[in-house]
Parts: structure tokens; sequence; C-alpha cells
């Protein structure tokens, strides 16, 4: 009797328990991508992308949903949030935001603050990708639909495709603050472009310093070179080279290949006086996807390229070391290492003054693997 | 003596259970207020130290075999001091039961149950105590090790999360916070491995000896450090230096930023998992404080004390306000768990020595 009065006491707290914190979908507007800005008088201007369900769809097949978009401004972001809540006929809910947009000039300024919400608040979503906007987030959000596909959902799959393509580094909230925090390593962003009014295009890497965009961006090639030479990598990538420059027909000067990350080595070496200089080591192995002048059968004509081009690369890699350092964006977190094998020389130098000015020294090495079902 | 036995396979789990708990989630950023990232080394030390404090407890329970901690304080000082000595560990466990029930419903509050009142949470998980912790001890046994899979599968867990940002160089050079401040960072470790106390009170209803005993109880004791420096590494290398300053519990915060295209925030998953470890120490705490009121109090019956009590934690629940009268409360613990897992089993044993009563036997033995 006793034992059955304590179950009855304890099921019904259970069934009471749940009156409290029930969040039903269909009193929320969920919230998919989210741009920011700042404002002339340094207010925070918020564009929320929300989707929503039409109730007409009439029950055949999928629901049919549209995208709709909402800006305020406000002095934070809660705010701003509350003034969007205010627009809108459900609960804001950000729990499946998929894109975090900065415009430009927003970040240029220190982004810690601005973004801090999202880590404080147990229910966002942390998996959100990060990209900074040219110009402003507002204006690219508000294309709406880029070629009948939402604008958020398209931005989302463009950053996992040139993810993959090893263009931009998989960057999420999270994956971010860790180096947002670490004085010895500086990370980079997606940039995104818009190409006309409703296109877009995934540029390239926006370089950080510290906790603010420096106004670099490493656009195509560059940003390749960069994520191979801090050992990153999506499932390939494709580089071309110009081989034969006294061909005359112009593609017939070229060599496109699909590169892959064998091996990088960062080596960071400190002298007595406290001067820091640093080797880079890459290894690709690629495989020859266009060639026209077919030549790949003797050996010793790969060999030659092979050389030639990772000559090119490894001045390729050279001039983007002297952008980084130009930027002084420590991406490869030289710094924390220093902090971690060489803390004496880390105590004795002022790292942002120092960094541009030490010796970084990649050099890249190819390997010709493959030439694909033609020699 | 009605109370049945226990095998020495279930008084490891007991051991293993009562110590690990809620103080792991927040266990890496608390212990790197001091010895930043030389943690882990922190929590090492914590692990040897309990084990000093484990060897000095059982000995003083191995010269009075057959008896627990509140029939050795009345025969070593008397029936008067004995019974004050009785009551104040009474009050101890209470207090420690209260607090982890009080952290226990703070953090299903932050991180799940938003608008649920705090009361009613405190309410659902004392209710649950309750169940649990009325039992007899064989009952308890077995239920711990039951549930001791779960730790398994926390174990693994964590390893989703090892797929991004994973950053060695965060925990060199090894030694950088100095001797001192790892020595302070054990002193915030060990409050997150308190529970070892329990052999204190059922050591004599385990099979088997004493020496047997011992090995088990050092065996939980060395996997719990093991599990914690785990955890511990796992933040670390995840987490930049600055960055766990402010995290109040990284091992949850490491799981909510994974996600899959099948499943999404793992912190919620590990959390429903690790609500069965937090409760575990929490109804050993029930159980040694109701044995404890039960002795001193109702000649052994633990009838009433298992309903007193608990109430007498939810009315000191409704008093509390904050995470910061919280923390406040948690330090006052922390600093009488020194006092009853250190001082007075010491001072027992010294005075049992003088008196000439340390390997006591009674004849009911």
């Amino acid at each position: 009797m006793k034992k059955g009065m304590l179950i009855l006491i304890v099921l019904n707290l259970w069934l009471l328990t749940g009156c409290w914190d029930v969040r039903l979908l269909k009193d929320n507007s969920l919230v998919v991508g989210i741009g920011l800005d700042v404002e002339d008088d340094d207010k925070i201007m918020q564009t929320a992308v929300i989707r929503q369900i039409k109730q007409d769809s009439g029950g055949t097949g999928k629901p049919a949903t549209s995208n709709v978009i909402y800006s305020a401004a406000g002095n934070t972001l809660r705010e701003t949030r509350s003034y969007i809540q205010k627009q809108l006929g459900g609960k804001y809910a950000s729990n499946k935001m998929q894109v975090l947009m900065l415009g430009e000039e927003l970040a240029g300024e220190d982004i810690l603050p601005i973004i801090d919400i999202f880590y404080r608040d147990p229910r966002n979503s942390l998996g959100a990708k990060l990209v900074v906007a040219e110009g402003t987030a507002k204006d690219l959000l508000n294309m709406k639909m880029s070629e009948d596909v939402f604008i958020s959902e398209k931005i989302y799959k463009t950053l996992i495709e040139t993810e993959e393509q090893t263009l931009i580094p998989g960057v999420t909230i999270q994956s971010v603050c860790p180096d947002l925090f670490d004085p010895g390593k500086d990370f980079a962003l997606p940039y995104i472009k818009a190409k006309d009014s409703d296109n877009f295009d995934v540029a390239g890497m926006a370089l950080f310093h510290d906790k603010s965009f420096t106004g670099t961006v490493l656009e195509g090639e560059d940003a390749t070179v960069l994520l191979y030479l801090n050992g990153e990598h999506g499932e390939s990538s494709t580089l071309s080279f110009n081989v034969n420059p006294e061909e005359e027909q112009f593609q017939n000067q070229f060599l496109t290949t699909n590169a892959f990350l064998k091996d990088q080595k960062l080596k960071v070496k400190v002298d007595k006086s406290h001067n820091v200089s640093v080797e880079i080591n890459v290894k690709l192995n690629v495989t020859v996807v266009e060639y026209p002048k077919d030549h790949l059968f003797e050996h010793e004509k790969v060999l030659k390229l092979n050389k030639e081009i990772s000559k090119q690369l490894t001045e390729k890699a050279e001039k983007v070391v002297e952008q980084l350092q130009k930027a002084n964006c420590d991406y490869f977190g030289i710094g924390r290492e220093l902090m971690a094998y060489h803390p004496e020389t880390w105590k004795e130098i002022d790292w942002p003054d120092a960094f541009p000015t030490i010796d970084i020294k990649p050099k890249i090495e190819v390997e010709i693997t493959g030439t694909g079902i033609l020699k | 003596m009605n109370e049945k036995s226990i095998s020495q396979k279930q008084l490891y789990f007991m051991v293993l259970q009562s110590q690990i708990g809620i103080g792991l989630l927040a266990l890496p950023s608390n212990v790197f207020g001091h010895s930043k990232n030389d943690g882990w080394i922190s929590v090492l030390l914590a692990g040897i130290s309990i084990q000093i404090l484990i060897l000095l407890l059982w000995t003083l329970l191995n010269g009075f075999k057959g008896k627990s901690i509140f029939e050795i304080s009345v025969i070593v000082f008397g029936k008067y001091v004995g019974k004050f000595i009785n009551i104040l560990y009474t009050v101890y466990f209470l207090i420690v039961m209260a607090l982890l029930a009080f952290l226990f419903a703070n953090l299903l509050k932050e991180w799940i149950l938003g608008y649920t009142p705090f009361s009613i949470l405190l309410l659902i998980i004392l209710a649950t105590t309750i169940y649990i912790g009325k039992s007899n001890l064989r009952v308890l046994a077995r239920f711990y090790m039951l549930t001791a899979g779960v730790i398994i599968i926390s174990i693994v867990l964590p390893w989703f999360a090892f797929t991004f940002n994973f950053e060695w160089a965060y925990l060199f050079p090894i030694g950088q916070s100095g001797v001192g401040n790892i020595t302070m960072g054990a002193h915030d470790a060990i409050v997150a491995m308190l529970g070892f106390e329990i052999i204190a009170v059922v050591l004599p209803f385990v099979e088997g000896t004493y020496k047997q005993s011992l090995k088990n109880v050092s065996l939980a004791n060395m996997t719990v450090t093991l599990m914690y420096v785990y955890f511990t590494i796992a933040c670390y290398l995840i987490f930049s230096p600055a960055e766990i300053k402010i995290i109040s519990e990284p091992v949850l915060y490491l799981l909510k930023a994974v996600s899959f295209p099948w499943v999404e925030r793992l912190d919620l998953i590990f959390l429903s998992i690790w609500i069965i470890p937090m409760t575990t120490s929490l109804v050993t705490y029930f159980y040694l404080s109701s044995k404890g009121a039960a002795y001193t109090l109702h000649k052994g019956q633990r009838k009433y004390t298992i309903w007193y009590l608990p109430l007498f934690v939810f009315i000191l629940g409704l008093f509390f306000s904050s995470e910061f009268e919280l923390k406040q409360f948690s330090k006052y613990v922390a600093i009488s768990g020194y006092i009853f897992s250190v001082f007075i089993p010491l001072l027992t044993l010294l005075v049992s020595i003088v008196r000439k009563k340390y390997n006591y036997r009674s004849s009911s033995v």
C-alpha cells in the first residue's frame, strides 16, 4: 500500500514538471540564420532569417515552408532579439541556427562581446557556421532566395562544399572559441561576397588578429595553401599550375591537379637571444586531372614536373605567409607553441609586435602520384 | 545486527559510485583556478591524498573489527562524548547530502529545465533518493553495481568531441604553475572525490577480511582518480586556458558543441546518463546520515529518519536563492569535509591507542 502510494506520487511529479519546460514547435519561430551589423550610432543591427511553415499546404506531401526576414537594432543582442520577437507570430528560437554572419565592419571590432550570448545560453546551437560578409550581413541575407533555394540553407550547403574542397576552414561558433581566448593563436573565418542581387560567392578566408578582422582576405588558391600549411584539409582541392608558359594555346600552358595533404610539420626554433624562426614542411600528393600535353608516361618528365610545381607552390606559400605576417594573424599558433615549449622566450617578447618580424620558411613538396586513366 | 552483508565486488562499486558524481562536471574548471593547465596533476595528487585518508580510516576501523564508526566513537570516547560526535557526523553527512541535492537541482535548472522552479526539482530528486535510499544495504549495493555500466558509456561519449580542435600544446609546459598552486588545486579536486567515507559505516558488513576490503576500496579510488584525470585532460585539450576559466561545467560544454546529422546536444544525453552517478552519491550520503540519526536517536531503526531528514533538506533548500550562496555553502562543506575525514578519525585513533581500546573486540563478534 505504502509503496504504491510512493510510486503514484513520483509518477505524478513527473507529469507535473512537463508543464513548465515544454517548448512546442508550433509556438516557436525557428531562426535558421542570423546576420549582425553595426549601426551608425554603435547599435547592433540583427537580421534574423526565420523559417515559417505555410498553413495552406493542404495536406499534400511536404508542408510548404518560406523564409521571412526581420531586422531590428538595439544596444545588445538580447535587446534586438526582443524587438524581433515583437514582430513575430511565435517565440524566437535560435537553437536550430545554421549560420551566423558578421558584417565586415562589425567583424573589424572586438567580436567577443557580440557573440558572447551564443556561448552563455545552453539552448543555443554551437555548431552554427560563423562567417564574415562583405559589406553588411543584412544586405546579403536580404537576398532571401538564391536560385530558388532559401539563402541561409544555400549558404550553409555552400560552406560545407567549399570546406570539402579545402578552400575555407571548417569553423563553427564553438571551434573558434578556444582561439578567440588564446593570445597565442589567431583564426580565420570564411568570407562571403555578394555577386549580384541574388547570387553570392564564398570568396576565401578573412584573417583575424586577436578578436577582430584585419581586413585581409586570402582568396582562392592562397587560402588552400594556407590551410595545407596549417595541416588542415578537406577531401581534396584543385590546384593548377602554369608549367608551359611558352605554349601557344593558352589552355596548353596549364596542368591541373587534385591535391591531397600527405604530411605537415611545423618546427619552431628559438636561439639564445630569443629570435624565433619557424620551418613549415608540407608534402602533397597530387593526381593530374587535366594536362593536354600528355607526356606523362616518361618518368623523367614527371620528376621534372614535380620539381617545377613544388617550386611554384613554395613561392606561393611564401607570399601567403608574407600576407599573414602583414595582417599579424598568427594562424599557425606559433605563439601557443612558444608558450608551451619555450616559456622563457614567450615571457621575453611582445608577441603581437614580434610576429610580423619573425622568420617563417614554408616549403611545399609535391609528388604526382596518379595521372587518371590517361598517361 | 539485522543488516545483510555485501560482497567484495559490491563494495568496490559502492565506493566507486559514491565517489563519482556531480563534482566531475565542474572539476576541470574548479581545479584550473589554482593549478592552471597542470590541473590534471592536482587531480592525481588529490587521488593520492584520498588514498591516505582511506588508509587512515581503514586503520581505525581495522582496530575495531565488526564495528561502524558510530559504535567506535562511543567505545572510545564514552557514552556522552561519543554520542555528541555521532551527532556531529550525522549533521555533516546531512549537510553534504543537502549540498549534493542543491547542486543537482541547480544543474538541471541551468542546463535543461529552465522554467521549472528549484523547489520542484529538489522535491523530485529527494523523492527518488528516498525511494532508493530507504532500502537496506544489500539492495543498495545491487543497485550501485547494476548501474555502474553507465559509467563506461560516459567515458566513451567525450570521444566524439575529440574530432575538433585538439591541442596538446595546452598541456605544456608541465609544472608551469608551481608546487604550491598544484597543491591548492588538489584541495579543489578532493571535494569532488569525497564519498569514500561510506566505508566508515559499511565496512563491518562486507564479507571477507578487512585486508581484502582495503584492496577493493583502494582499487575503486584508483578508478575514480584515473577517470577524473581523463576527463580533466580531455577538457584541457579542447578548451584554451582563458576559455576554461569562464566555463562552469566544461565536461558538459565540450559535448554540447558536437553535433551530428543523427544526434545533437550530446550534453543532454550525457546528463541523463550522469544523473545515475549523481543520484548514487546523494543516496550514499542519505544512507549515512539516516544511519547516523537512527543510531543516536532511534536505537538503530531507520524507519523515521528516512522521512524527516529529506524534509529538512527540502526546507533548507528553500532558503537558497542564488548560485553564489550555493558556492559559499559548498566552501563551508569542503572545510568541514577535512574535519570529518581527517581530524576526527585521527583523533579517535590516537585516543583509542592512548586509552588502550585499539584492537577492541566485543563479545558479539
